[in-house]
């Protein structure tokens, strides 16, 4: 082995500090899952939060709180943004956004609702330009509109597409 | 001194340094780099939807293409999300052939980049270096799956072709002479003055920002983010064996460049135990089966050469299913040039760009024409050949 590898070495593992985004790597400490599951409850018990699997928690959400979760997600629990799936089902469309909480291989996906006549939500793009290019795609493949989204330019389909081209639609064609 | 007048250096859709179709709109002020654009959408072929009309057995094909380079990363994220939406746990022979085949590819993957990297910068030794001792990697993938690239080798509940103990010596010896090869090629990079000189300090990416632009792989580990979905998730073998993360802190083009060389040997490290534990198992033990379509959601990650593969699948207990979600880590990595490369030199923003290892997703069929335009082979004589050279390495048909 080269030296480098040696004097490479992450040092910061097996719950050293990393710096502002908590702890790292805590993966099999079950009172971690049962602390976050804790912080998880009480900063929303509106909320419906569903232990799927142990690293898979799915997080049901009123649309308007997306904000105020996402940020809780981001910036509180110090997850990793890892991407947002939309998606076109009988009753409105859902997002699913996958927060990873990289210290525990824990994915959050918190979920909202939006109603099939005026699919609307605020932008997560307040909290970090990561969220930026996937609520674009969002916007033109499925219409769904993000308040607050500054750009809202094509990032997929042909610049010259019309306004109502949103292929992921299930009316769609 | 006078206010230098604002210019747009364009670089792409189609460009020369490039290999893949992308526009990078630069705009300079003199030759320092004051902002990015990047306009997405050329290569968009949709796999999602194409997805949602194929079997769960056929998927791990179409998805296998998106990429030419991590073509076994999309199915690996794409079988682990199967089977956690249809709740299948795989025998541990096939955690550990998945794992290998993973590995291969990182190294190739990292060797193939580190050369373009040698050859964006006219460094063309590195370049060649680093893809000559690239091509036993590709031998040894070819020696276990039968293809040099798109191998085929996942399927949801295991793998489809066992690596027998025959096998083993040969691939040890070729992963011994390539530990030499990196070893040598490391040093000479990592003791380079020039490569120093041009590097450091080059596109840095800071913490903060790489936390912000959510970051993946080698881009986020060169910026002090311990993030490595192998670590944190654990799936396949890379919980039963021994490996480091590679994590460093400068955050500029040498860094990332380090971090890929030094993951090498961890590579190299982590397929010798699997090979080592797969004389323990019975062999032909690869495959559980997956008795009904999944009726739910499932996600799979797998730590690709560039970074987190993420795919989602939701099921409704047909053989189809409804969403099929897939996010290569270029996605997120891409967007965080726009302040890695502000305040850079134009000569500097090539490298920049191409530091976070943008994923090329071009194959293309071949055919042999002489000078004369006489075709020399038909699709079917190159599978023929393709296929004889394998027998040769004694993998088989």
């Amino acid at each position: 082995m080269p030296d480098e590898v040696t004097k490479t070495k992450n040092l910061e593992k097996n719950g050293a500090y990393i710096g502002d985004k908590g702890f790292c790597h805590q993966r099999d400490s079950e009172a971690e899952f049962k602390r976050v599951e804790g912080q998880c409850r009480e900063f929303y018990p509106e909320g419906e939060l569903n232990l799927v699997r142990k690293r898979r928690w799915y997080w049901e959400i009123a649309a308007e709180d997306v904000v105020k979760v996402a940020d809780f997600c981001f910036n509180t629990l110090g997850c990793r943004f890892s991407i947002a799936t939309g998606e076109d089902i009988p009753r409105g469309f859902t997002i699913l956004y996958h927060f990873s909480l990289d210290r525990l291989g824990l994915l959050i996906n918190v979920r909202v609702t939006l109603p099939h006549d005026d699919p609307q939500v605020d932008s997560l793009s307040v909290l970090g330009r990561g969220f930026e290019w996937i609520e674009r795609e969002m916007h033109e493949i499925l219409g769904i509109g993000f308040r607050g989204l500054g750009d809202t330019r094509h990032l997929l389909l042909p610049d010259d597409s019309p306004d109502d081209y949103h292929p992921y639609r299930r009316s769609f064609g | 001194m006078a206010e230098l007048e604002r210019k747009i250096i364009p670089i792409g859709p189609f460009h020369p340094l490039q290999e893949e179709a992308e526009y990078f709109k630069l705009t300079v002020e003199g030759e320092k780099v004051v902002g990015l654009d990047i306009q997405l959408g050329y290569m968009h072929r949709g796999h999602e939807k194409i997805c949602e009309g194929k079997t769960y057995d056929q998927i791990p094909f179409v998805v296998e293409r998106i990429c030419g380079i991590c073509s076994t990363s999309h199915p690996f994220a794409c079988v682990q999300a199967i089977e956690d939406a249809a709740g299948i746990e795989i025998p541990p022979r096939a955690a550990y052939i998945r794992t290998i085949v993973g590995e291969l590819e990182r190294l190739h993957s990292h060797l193939l980049w580190v050369g373009l990297a040698g050859h964006f910068l006219g460094y063309n030794t590195v370049w060649m270096w680093a893809w000559k001792y690239r091509e036993p990697v590709l031998e040894m993938l070819e020696l276990i799956t039968g293809n040099r690239n798109h191998y085929a080798m996942f399927k949801p509940g295991g793998v489809r072709r066992d690596i027998e103990g025959g096998m083993i010596p040969p691939l040890l010896q070729v992963l011994d002479a390539a530990d030499k090869k990196i070893m040598m090629l490391t040093k000479a990079i990592l003791d380079d003055p020039v490569l120093h000189r041009r590097l450091e300090g080059v596109g840095v990416l800071t913490k903060e920002k790489a936390v912000e632009y959510s970051v993946v792989g080698p881009t986020a580990r060169a910026s002090g983010l311990a993030t490595d979905v192998r670590k944190d998730d654990p799936h396949a073998a890379y919980d039963w064996i021994e490996w480091e993360e590679i994590v460093l802190h400068e955050g500029d083009v040498f860094a990332k460049a380090k971090v890929r060389l030094l993951e090498c040997f961890e590579s190299t490290k982590i397929i010798r135990q699997c090979l080592g534990k797969l004389k323990d198992l019975p062999a032909g033990e690869i495959d559980a089966r997956m008795e009904y379509p999944p009726d739910g959601k499932g996600i799979g990650r797998y730590e690709a050469p560039r970074g987190e593969v993420f795919h989602y699948v939701k099921g409704d207990g047909s053989l189809y299913p409804v969403r099929y979600k897939i996010r290569a880590p270029s996605f997120m990595n891409i967007k965080s040039n726009e302040v890695a490369v502000l305040g850079a030199s134009v000569a500097d923003a090539a490298i920049t760009l191409a530091a976070v290892d943008p994923c090329y997703c071009c194959t293309e069929r071949i055919a042999a024409f002489n000078t004369k335009g006489k075709l020399l082979y038909t699709w079917d004589d190159l599978v023929k050949l393709s296929q004889e050279k394998t027998a040769r390495m004694g993998g088989g048909s």
